[in-house]
This record gives structure tokens, C-alpha cells and sequence, in this order.
């Protein structure tokens, strides 16, 4: 069981604070990974895409009607 | 007392947070929704039309993640008519790819991005003797 009272007495805040600032600062690294492209991410998913077309084709049944893509859902738009 | 809890609960909260922040940013991009899945399976069966295409040389990848004539002196104009909408079929179907991609991730602005990325690895898992856009825009064989 840990003792808060104890951890945050003002003696051990030397220690506290830092921690809180680590935390704080890699909470911002992690917000900003998902800011810039993600390079080598999108290569695998591409890469993935392309085998599946490439290598795993289907029979073509209509094959030279384009596709229009539905409405996107809630759930594709809220992912962050 | 009620100070201490403040300062907890704001520790946790932190935690949370980072955690949070780590997982989204190391998760695989989603490419199999249902949209996608749709357009993946009407390239796929389009592929056995356009591979004898690739294979010849009338057709060729762009390094934008499109497909082009690359070399219409191979056909004939009734060929040629039909393998035109052929091409344009395709690149409509990879435009919604990139675009669903992009909107499946939560992230419409990195459509291009994205496009470029496909770009690359199409002519990067081509294979040999296809016929691809070099760095200079020129037509090369691969």
C-alpha cells in the first residue's frame, strides 16, 4: 500500500515534480507522434493494400466499374 | 489532505494521458475498413484485366500512385478506346483508396502523403519488365 500522504510531503516533492514534468513531456511526445506522417506506418499499410491486390486478385466480375466509396461512419471520422 | 488528492489525481491523469498519446501513435494504419474492402476487392478484379497491359508495356505505374498509357503505338484505336477507360476506372478506384485510407485514420490531410507512399511502393513491388515513370518523368523499364 503506498502512502500519498507520505509521498507528497513537501520533502519528497523535489522528487514529485520532476516526475510530474516526465510524464507531462512524454505525454506531448506521444500527442505529437500522431501529428506528422507516419512514414513507415503508411508503407506497411501500403505495402499490405498492394499485396492484396497484386498477389491475392479475385476473378473479375465487373471489373471496369469504378468504385464510389460510401458515406464515411461516425466511428472512421472520430479515430484520432 | 484534499491538496494531496488534487496533486494524485493530476498524476493520473498525466499517466493517462501519455499512455493514450503512445498507443495511437504506434497503431497500424486501419486499411480494412468496409469502404476500402470494397475498393481493394474492385482493383483486385480489375488487376487480371490490366496485367497483360503491365506486362506489355501499353501501360506503365506513375510515381504519384496512378496508372498511364506509357505506350500507345503497341494498339489499335478500338484497343485503345477501351484500355482508356480502363485507366481511368483504375485511377478513379485509387484516388478512393487514398482518400478512404486517409478518412479511415482520422486524418483527410494526409491523403497526399499517402498517395505518394502508394506511389513508391507500387513501382517498388512491381515486378521486372514492367514498365514504370522514372524520377525524371521518362518511361523506363523495370
Amino acid at each position: 500500500m503506498i502512502n500519498f500522504q507520505a509521498l507528497f510531503k513537501p520533502t519528497r516533492m523535489s522528487l514529485v515534480r520532476p516526475l510530474l514534468v516526465l510524464m507531462a513531456t512524454l505525454a506531448g511526445c506521444g500527442t505529437t507522434n500522431t501529428i506528422f506522417y507516419p512514414n513507415e506506418r503508411a508503407i506497411k499499410a501500403a505495402d499490405s493494400v498492394i499485396d492484396d491486390i497484386f498477389i491475392r486478385p479475385v476473378t473479375p466480375t465487373s471489373a471496369t466499374t469504378p468504385v464510389v466509396a460510401p458515406a464515411p461512419s461516425k466511428s472512421a471520422t472520430g479515430k484520432q | 489532505m484534499k491538496n494531496n488528492m488534487t496533486r494524485l489525481v493530476g498524476f493520473v491523469l498525466v499517466l493517462v494521458i501519455s499512455v493514450n498519446g503512445y498507443a495511437v501513435g504506434e497503431a497500424n494504419l486501419d486499411v480494412d475498413s468496409a469502404s476500402i474492402s470494397i475498393i481493394k476487392k474492385s482493383l483486385s478484379g480489375r488487376f487480371a484485366t490490366l496485367r497483360p497491359l503491365f506486362e506489355s508495356g501499353v501501360i506503365g505505374l506513375t510515381r504519384d500512385g496512378m496508372v498511364a498509357v506509357s505506350n500507345a503505338t503497341k494498339i489499335n484505336q478500338t484497343d485503345r478506346i477501351r484500355i482508356d477507360i480502363l485507366v481511368k476506372d483504375e485511377n478513379k478506384d485509387r484516388a478512393t483508396l487514398y482518400r478512404e485510407i486517409a478518412r479511415a485514420n482520422g486524418r483527410s490531410d494526409w491523403e497526399n502523403e499517402l498517395q505518394k507512399t502508394f506511389g513508391e511502393r507500387w513501382i517498388n513491388r512491381a515486378p521486372s519488365g514492367w514498365t514504370v515513370k522514372n524520377a525524371k518523368g521518362e518511361w523506363v523499364q523495370k
